[in-house]
C-alpha cells in the first residue's frame, strides 16, 4: 500500500470545497443564511485561506524564476488570499458559529490542509535545517511553481465559495453591509481567479514568460538578515551581526510601508518598539561602561557622555512608542509573523552579551555586573565594531520610526486594525454590542485614534536621529570617524507624514527603493572598454540593428 | 469560548490580564528612567514578553481596568497563575493547534512574570 501524499491531502480538500460550494450552490438565494451559519462558514473559510497564504508566502518567492511563473501573478494570488482571509475573519466575528453542512466540509478540507501542511513542513527542522532528503528538492523552483499552482487552484475554488457565502450574507438592520460584504468578497475573489488563470496559462505555455515588476509587493525584504544568535559567537562577529540585523529590520520596514495591506501585526510592531528600546538602552550603556578606554581624552569623554545620554532619550522615546499601542487597539489573529520580532530580538541579546557575559539571555536581567571595560575592548579593532553598532541602532530605529505610522495608517484604510473603543464604533454603538461586562465587539479603528502613534513614533524618530548624530560625532572625538557608507544614513531625509495620503506614499516608495538598492548585491561593473575597441563595437551594433539598417 | 457559561474563560480573562501587564510594564520603564530602584531594561522585557503572550490568546471580550495599574507583586502573582492555569488548559485541549497556543502563552507569561519580578525594587521583592 502506498504511503498517502501531500497530493492526496490537497485533493481531499479541493473535493470538500466542492462540496462545500455545492452545497452552498443548492442554497436558496431569496432566504440567506442565519448570522450563525455566516459566521460559521466563513470562519472555516478563513482558516483555509489563511493555510493557503502560508503555502504562497513559503513557495511564492521561489516560484518566480524566468521561467516560471510571472511575479506579478504571484503577488496577485499572495495579497488577495491574504484579504479574504481577513475580511472572512472579520465576518467570523459577527455572530456566535452555528456549523451547517457546508461549514461542516469547509473545515473539513481545512483538517486536510493541515494535515498537508504538517507533511510539508516534517521535511524542515525548527530552525529550517534539512530533515529528510526531500528537504532541498522543496526548495527548488521547480517544486514551489507546481505548488504555488495548486495553492491558487485551491484559491479560486475558495474564492468561488467566498463569492457565494458574500451573496448568501444575512440582511439585517445593517443592509448595507451586506451588500458590501458581497462586493469586496467578489472583487477580491475575481482578482484570485485572474491569478490563477494566469499561472495556469504560463505553467502550461512552452514560451517563457519575462518577470513582471511585482517583486515589491512580495514581503521579503530583499538583504538577506545576518545569521541566527548562536552560543560560541565572537563578540567581533555578534556586533557586526547586529549592524547587518537592524539593516534588515529597516529594509523590512520600508518594504512593508510600501505594501497595500502590510503583514504587520500590533502585537508585533509594539514589541519590536520594546526591542528597540531596549537595543538603545544598551548601546547607551556600553558606551559609557567603555568611555574610558575609547579615549583618554577628557573632551571627548564629555562628547562619549552626550552620545549616551542622547541614546538614552532615545530609548525613553522608544518606551513610550511601544506604549503608545494602548490596550483598546489589536489586529485580527494572525499568528505572530516572526522575522521582525525575531531579528530585533537577536540584536538585543547580541547587545546585552557584548556588556553582561557571553550566556546572557532577555531572561537575565539589566541588575546584573557587565564585564569589565578592557574585556569588551580587548583587540584594537574593537572599539570601531562596538561604535559602527551603536551607530547603526538609532540609524535603524530612525527608519523604523519613520515606517511605522505609515503601515498603521495603511492597517487602518485596509480594516486590518480593530479596536474595542464603543466611542469610535463606525456604526454607533448598540445595547446588542454588550457583552458581559464590557463591550465585546471589535472595530474597525478609525484614523484619529492611531494619531497618538504617529506622534509617538515621530518623536521617537527625532530622538533616533539625534541619537546617531551624537554617536557619529563621538566616534569622531574618540579617533574612529566612521568611513562614508557608515554616515551615508547621516544624509537620509526623515520628514514626519504629511497626511496627505499620495504624498506619503511617494516618498515611502521611494524610501523603499532607495532601501534595495542599497541593500541588494551589485555585481561590478566589467572593465571599460578602450575607446577604439568601444567605438568600433557601436559600429557594429548600430549596422546590425533593423531600424537603421532600412534607413 | 462559550460566552453563556458560568465558569470565566481562562484564555479571555488571560488575554485582559497580560494587556494590563503591558501597560504596567511601560509604566514602570518610565518610573525607571528617573528612579534607579526599577530595572527599566527588566521592565520593557516584561512588556515584551506580556505581549507576545497575547499573540496566542483571543482577542478579548471585555475591556483591560481604563486607569493603568501600577505594577506590584499581586500582579506578578497573577500572572503567573494564569500561566499555571493556561498550562492546565492546554493539557487538557484536544486540538494540537489550541494546545500549541495555550502552551506557547503560557511560556511568555511565565517569562513576562519572571521579567516584571525583576524589574520591581528589591526591597519591595523580599516584602512581597
Amino acid at each position: 500500500m502506498m504511503d498517502v501524499t501531500w497530493g492526496d491531502f490537497v485533493t481531499l480538500a479541493s473535493s470538500r470545497m466542492e462540496y462545500a460550494l455545492a452545497a452552498l450552490t443548492l442554497a436558496d438565494a431569496e432566504s440567506p443564511s442565519t448570522p450563525a451559519q455566516h459566521a460559521a462558514r466563513s470562519e472555516a473559510l478563513a482558516d483555509v485561506f489563511q493555510l493557503l497564504h502560508r503555502y504562497s508566502s513559503r513557495f511564492g518567492p521561489l516560484a518566480p524564476d524566468p521561467l516560471g511563473i510571472a511575479e506579478g501573478d504571484v503577488a496577485r494570488l499572495h495579497s488577495n488570499v491574504e484579504i479574504l482571509g481577513r475580511l472572512l475573519r472579520d465576518e467570523a466575528f459577527y455572530s456566535w458559529p452555528e456549523p451547517d453542512p457546508a461549514a461542516s466540509y469547509l473545515a473539513e478540507a481545512v483538517r486536510f490542509l493541515r494535515f498537508a501542511g504538517d507533511l510539508l513542513a516534517s521535511h524542515h527542522g525548527p530552525d529550517g535545517e534539512p530533515r529528510s532528503p526531500y528537504a532541498a528538492y522543496l526548495d527548488s523552483a521547480g517544486v514551489a511553481r507546481h505548488m504555488v499552482a495548486q495553492t491558487a487552484e485551491l484559491a479560486s475554488i475558495a474564492a468561488r465559495v467566498a463569492v457565494r457565502i458574500g451573496q448568501l450574507c444575512p440582511a439585517d438592520r445593517r443592509v448595507i453591509r451586506s451588500h458590501t460584504v458581497a462586493y469586496r468578497l467578489r472583487e477580491h475573489a475575481v482578482l484570485i481567479e485572474q491569478a490563477a488563470i494566469g499561472i495556469q496559462r504560463q505553467l502550461h505555455s512552452p514560451r517563457p514568460s519575462l518577470p513582471a515588476p511585482g517583486l515589491p509587493y512580495l514581503p521579503v525584504a530583499s538583504t538577506a538578515p545576518p545569521p541566527r544568535v548562536r552560543p560560541g559567537e565572537s563578540q567581533q562577529e555578534a556586533l557586526r551581526a547586529v549592524g547587518a540585523g537592524v539593516e534588515w529590520i529597516a529594509a523590512h520596514v520600508a518594504q512593508q510601508a510600501s505594501q497595500r495591506l502590510p503583514d504587520a501585526t500590533v502585537a508585533e510592531l509594539s514589541i519590536a518598539a520594546d526591542h528597540f528600546a531596549v537595543a538603545h538602552l544598551l548601546t547607551a550603556r556600553l558606551i559609557e561602561h567603555t568611555r574610558d578606554l575609547l579615549t583618554p581624552d577628557p573632551v571627548a569623554q564629555g562628547i562619549l557622555d552626550a552620545a549616551g545620554d542622547a541614546l538614552r532619550a532615545a530609548a525613553q522615546a522608544w518606551q513610550q512608542a511601544a506604549a503608545s499601542w494602548k490596550s483598546g487597539l489589536g489586529s485580527a489573529p494572525a499568528g505572530l509573523n516572526p522575522r521582525l520580532v525575531r531579528e530585533a530580538e537577536f540584536a538585543v541579546v547580541r547587545l546585552g552579551r557584548t556588556l553582561f557575559s557571553p550566556g546572557w539571555t532577555r531572561r537575565d536581567t539589566g541588575r546584573r555586573t557587565p564585564r569589565a571595560p578592557h574585556e569588551i575592548i580587548a583587540a584594537p579593532g574593537d572599539a570601531t565594531h562596538l561604535l559602527v553598532a551603536a551607530h547603526s541602532v538609532p540609524v535603524a530605529g530612525q527608519i523604523l520610526a519613520e515606517h511605522v505610522p505609515r503601515i498603521a495608517a495603511a492597517l487602518v484604510r485596509r480594516g486590518a486594525l480593530l479596536s474595542s473603543d464603543p466611542a469610535h464604533n463606525p456604526r454607533g454603538s448598540t445595547p446588542s454590542d454588550q457583552f458581559r461586562d464590557g463591550w465585546t465587539r471589535w472595530y474597525p479603528a478609525s484614523p484619529e485614534q492611531i494619531r497618538h502613534i504617529t506622534n509617538a513614533y515621530n518623536s521617537a524618530r527625532q530622538a533616533s536621529a539625534a541619537a546617531q548624530t551624537t554617536v557619529a560625532r563621538a566616534a569622531g572625538a574618540a579617533g574612529r570617524a566612521f568611513g562614508r557608507a557608515v554616515l551615508e544614513a547621516d544624509r537620509r531625509s526623515t520628514l514626519s507624514f504629511t497626511g496627505d495620503p499620495t504624498e506619503d506614499t511617494r516618498r515611502v516608495r521611494a524610501a523603499a527603493a532607495r532601501a534595495r538598492s542599497a541593500t541588494v548585491v551589485r555585481r561590478p561593473e566589467p572593465a571599460r572598454l578602450p575607446a577604439h575597441r568601444a567605438a568600433e563595437l557601436s559600429r557594429e551594433v548600430g549596422a546590425l540593428d533593423p531600424r537603421r539598417r532600412t534607413r | 469560548m462559550n460566552p453563556n457559561s458560568d465558569h470565566p474563560d481562562v484564555e479571555q480573562v488571560a488575554a485582559v490580564v497580560l494587556r494590563t501587564a503591558a501597560a504596567a510594564a511601560h509604566v514602570l520603564a518610565d518610573l525607571a528612567v528617573r528612579d534607579d530602584r526599577y530595572d527599566q531594561l527588566a521592565a520593557l522585557t516584561a512588556a515584551s514578553y506580556a505581549t507576545e503572550a497575547t499573540v496566542y490568546l483571543p482577542l478579548p471580550d471585555s475591556d483591560p481596568e481604563d486607569s493603568v495599574r501600577e505594577a506590584d507583586h499581586t500582579l506578578v502573582d497573577r500572572l503567573s497563575d494564569l500561566a499555571d492555569e493556561l498550562d492546565e488548559l492546554a493539557r487538557h485541549s484536544l486540538d494540537l493547534r489550541q494546545v500549541r497556543d495555550r502552551h506557547m502563552a503560557a511560556l511568555h507569561a511565565r517569562d513576562a512574570a519572571v521579567a516584571l519580578r525583576n524589574a520591581l525594587p528589591v526591597e519591595q521583592g523580599t516584602a512581597g
